[in-house]
């Protein structure tokens, strides 16, 4: 596989100089690349997917009736960057989630922001992800969000951008690490020199981050880890995550919670009391006594469980207030002012529909900008301007007047690409990047994260559930100085 | 441990255990096929009766043809005891509790059942399709190796020993039962069977070689089936099963729960009283009646207190 026969794409490709010489951080990976015949590569990657399958490596597509998994769609050229870039990355994306959960706790209790004047009123009434039940709450450490995946992006001039905050039911960080395993399963030798630093301490620090967290004082808390279910897409990283951390994988209906306000655990040696719960459930379907009566996901009593100090909720109900795509663009005034710092991760800028000037722009503009809904994830209900049709233009217009609090937009980036194994050899594509930032008694970043790729020429769609792929992300060790010629 | 995860535990022994006696249970059907000289038509009505199905085959669709019916119990996938869809089964059960499982016996029954899934389709010829039923069984026996050896001998893996030992008296009950079938095509109708058919049997268990070591190099009808029930040695007989499911049972909270009904299957075990198909039948019926009190008891006893209302489980004084 050559990577001097690497079309160099218009964006910022993160393997490959607008030259075609490799980037240094990459100049190991693309000798090593080279050195692979087709025939080489072709069995390895058959192995790569022999190994996906035998390891169950899946995801769920809701639309596919009757199939409850297709296989991970991964490809075998990494995503590298330099250590040096990546510190500061690590520096941004801790400081950011510290500012937030200074901010969520701040919406549930005080209020400072807003009466201070640099956080609107009216776009907290209007946030869906607001719980009245939560106010008054003070959890531990003053955090809300323990787990955030944040979706980073690089543009054409090379600059990182954050692109989204994940601070409901973030998922992903175990492709992140089966990706490393599958890569060291299969390219052993890329490893072998050590400048590739490693990313499998994630799961010993989620597991600090929450027995933290156990409001009993043992050495030994009981963790449980609430999934939706054996249907929900990202079950797989639900059994995983569990099985990495030690935790109980349980449903709803496998909690109660007695009238002392305790969480038990149905087990058959009897019930079973739970600490920490690290729910991947929404909000509105934890606790059918508070949010919706008829979810059957969750367990009735929750919410009572958690007030009373007796469970610990991680992430906590209703953190999910600052995910959300109006908030995200106060995030660098919320850093400025708690933290009373510059944001070190820039915003890419956006578009308010709420305000009047933002919305005639918008509006001005629809078949520039791409409109995203204030609460959806997975990539779902956005207009991406250029690549829509005039009708679809005309309807994003109407929904946007209708309810402008709903709709915030932002220019098209033109996303980094790295060079992906296709059918006629390597082509770019591209790839964003999502690491996942831990706070609890302290703050922790991942070593990279999940590099996201839309395998669809020119697509800029990375959701896996609408086409996206994965990479192995490699954060390289910088030369030491003396070997720098 | 949680009531739902010992249930898919105990399921997932279950259904890797049926999925393997039912590829002995086909392979022993087509060999007898071949030493009958591929003339005589198998009795498949009783064999299905045998496996439980009568009342659910499509008995009349799949006549008296030799493929159909093999293809019934091994690839049909809405035949819910067919082979393929006992591996789903298993495979699904052990997906939801994977994280209790050491990754690589996910890995392994996961690959079992693609393996299954892909070998095990129309068109095959016999030999083919004998060779991945034959896989099948030594893939199967991977996964228990995976499990006895890199599994700590906790609850979990003894739920998942309870429903392998618990299904398994009941298929070798049933691949005992075969005998009558045999019968039934052969001419004798008095005796218990010719040695041939029994030592189909045997092999069909793998319990030949054993047996001729330890009981004799004749095979008598008598003595094989109390090799079978009585053995305490031999891994597949039933009176070994027992043992061990009485020692798994003993160390499970509240054991004295489940020891009536076990209790009630061990005379069941006696063989010194049966003498013709009839009463070897009769054996088989009430045995595998009293192995469902005994699954039921441990349904009560460990899976459905989740079903239990919250204020009734909450009552409860801890266990």
């Amino acid at each position: 596989m050559r990577c001097d026969a690497y079309p160099v794409p218009d964006s910022f490709d993160e393997l490959i100089q607008p030259s075609g010489k490799p980037r240094p951080v990459a100049q190991e990976l693309c000798a090593r690349l080279s050195a692979l015949d087709s025939a080489d590569l072709a069995a390895r990657r058959e192995s790569v997917d022999a190994a996906i399958m035998s390891m169950g490596i899946t995801f769920t597509v809701y639309s596919d009736a009757g199939n409850i998994d297709r296989a991970w769609p991964f490809d075998i050229v990494p995503r590298t960057l330099p250590e040096s870039e990546w510190k500061r990355v690590d520096a941004g994306l801790k400081q950011r989630l510290k500012a937030l959960n200074l901010f969520i706790e701040d919406l549930y209790n005080e209020q400072e922001i807003i009466h201070d004047g640099v956080f609107p009123r009216e776009v907290l009434n209007g946030s869906s992800n607001f719980r009245e039940a939560c106010l008054g709450m003070k959890p531990r450490f003053g955090v809300w969000a323990h787990i955030c995946g944040t979706d980073l992006v690089r543009d054409r001039d090379g600059t990182i951008y954050v692109l989204e905050d994940n601070l409901r039911v973030p998922s992903g960080v175990s492709y992140m690490l089966e990706n490393r395993a599958l890569m060291k399963r299969l390219f052993p030798e890329f490893f072998a020199e050590g400048n590739i630093l490693p990313v499998d301490d994630y799961p010993l620090r989620l597991y600090e981050t929450l027995a933290a967290l156990s409001p009993r004082d043992t050495s030994r808390p009981v963790i449980a880890l609430l999934t939706p279910g054996i249907y929900n897409s990202a079950y797989f990283e639900h059994s995983y995550l569990a099985q990495q951390i030690g935790a109980y994988l349980v449903e709803g209906a496998d909690l109660f919670v007695d009238e002392n306000d305790f969480v038990y655990m149905r087990t058959v040696a009897g019930p079973r009391r739970v600490d920490v719960i690290y729910r991947r459930v929404d909000d509105l379907f934890l606790d059918p006594e508070i949010f919706r009566p008829d979810s059957m996901l969750g367990t009735p009593g929750l919410m009572r469980s958690w007030r009373a100090g007796k469970v610990a909720i991680a992430n906590a109900p209703g953190a999910g207030v600052a995910d959300d795509k109006v908030v995200y663009a106060f995030v660098p005034k919320i850093i400025q002012y708690y933290l009373n710092e510059e944001a070190i991760l820039p915003n890419v800028p956006s578009y308010l529909c709420m305000f009047e000037d933002d919305r005639d722009y918008v509006l001005g503009f629809l078949d520039e900008l791409v409109v995203k809904p204030a609460n959806e994830s997975g990539g779902y209900g956005m207009l991406i301007g250029p690549l829509a049709t005039a009708s679809e233009r005309a309807e994003f217009a109407a929904r946007i007047k209708a309810q402008p609090r709903n709709y915030m937009a932002q220019p098209m980036l033109n996303l980094s690409t790295a060079p992906t194994f296709t059918e006629r050899g390597l082509a770019p594509r591209h790839l964003d990047l999502r690491p996942f930032v831990l706070q609890g008694k302290e703050l922790y970043a991942t070593t990279g994260g999940l590099t996201r790729v839309a395998l669809k020429e020119g697509s800029l769609v990375v959701n896996s559930s609408q086409g996206g792929g994965s990479k192995d992300t490699w954060i390289v060790r910088d030369a030491p100085a003396s070997e720098a010629r | 441990m949680l009531s739902r995860v010992a249930e898919n535990l105990y399921w997932t022994g279950r259904y890797v255990e049926r999925a393997e006696n039912t590829a002995r249970l086909v392979l022993a059907t087509s060999q007898l096929h071949m030493e009958a000289g591929g003339k005589a038509r198998l009795p498949w009505a009783e064999l299905l009766r045998i496996m439980g199905l009568d009342q659910h085959a499509p008995l009349a669709a799949l006549g008296n043809e030799d493929g159909p019916a093999i293809r019934y119990l091994t690839e049909d996938e809405d035949n819910p005891s067919a082979l393929i869809t006992s591996l789903r089964q298993a495979r699904e059960n052990a997906r939801s509790v994977r994280e209790m499982l050491p990754s690589e016996a996910w890995e392994s029954l996961n690959g079992l059942y693609l393996m299954a899934k892909e070998h095990l389709r129309e068109g095959r010829s016999d030999a083919d399709r004998n060779q991945t039923l034959r896989d099948i069984i030594l893939q199967r026996m991977v996964l228990a190796g995976i499990l006895h050896e890199t599994m700590s001998h906790d609850v979990a893996f003894l739920f998942v020993r309870l429903g392998e030992m618990l299904e398994r008296i009941d298929m070798t009950s049933r691949i005992i039962d075969l005998t009558t079938a045999t019968r039934q095509a052969d001419e004798d109708g008095e005796s218990l069977g010719n040695s041939a058919g029994w030592m189909n049997v045997l092999r069909a268990l793998g319990a030949y070689q054993m047996y001729r070591r330890h009981v004799g190099v004749q095979v008598v009808p008598q003595s094989v089936i109390a090799f079978l029930f009585g053995d305490n040695h031999f891994p597949r007989a039933m009176r070994y099963c027992l043992n061990l499911l009485e020692e798994s049972l003993g160390q499970l909270p509240l054991p004295a729960q489940t020891r009536g009904p076990l209790r009630a299957l061990a005379p069941h075990l006696r063989t010194d009283d049966i003498h013709d198909p009839e009463s070897l039948h009769q054996r088989i019926d009430q045995l595998q009646v009293d192995l469902g009190k005994l699954h039921q008891r441990i349904y009560d006893q460990y899976f459905a207190s989740r079903q239990r209302p919250i204020v009734a489980e909450a009552e409860q004084p801890q266990a």
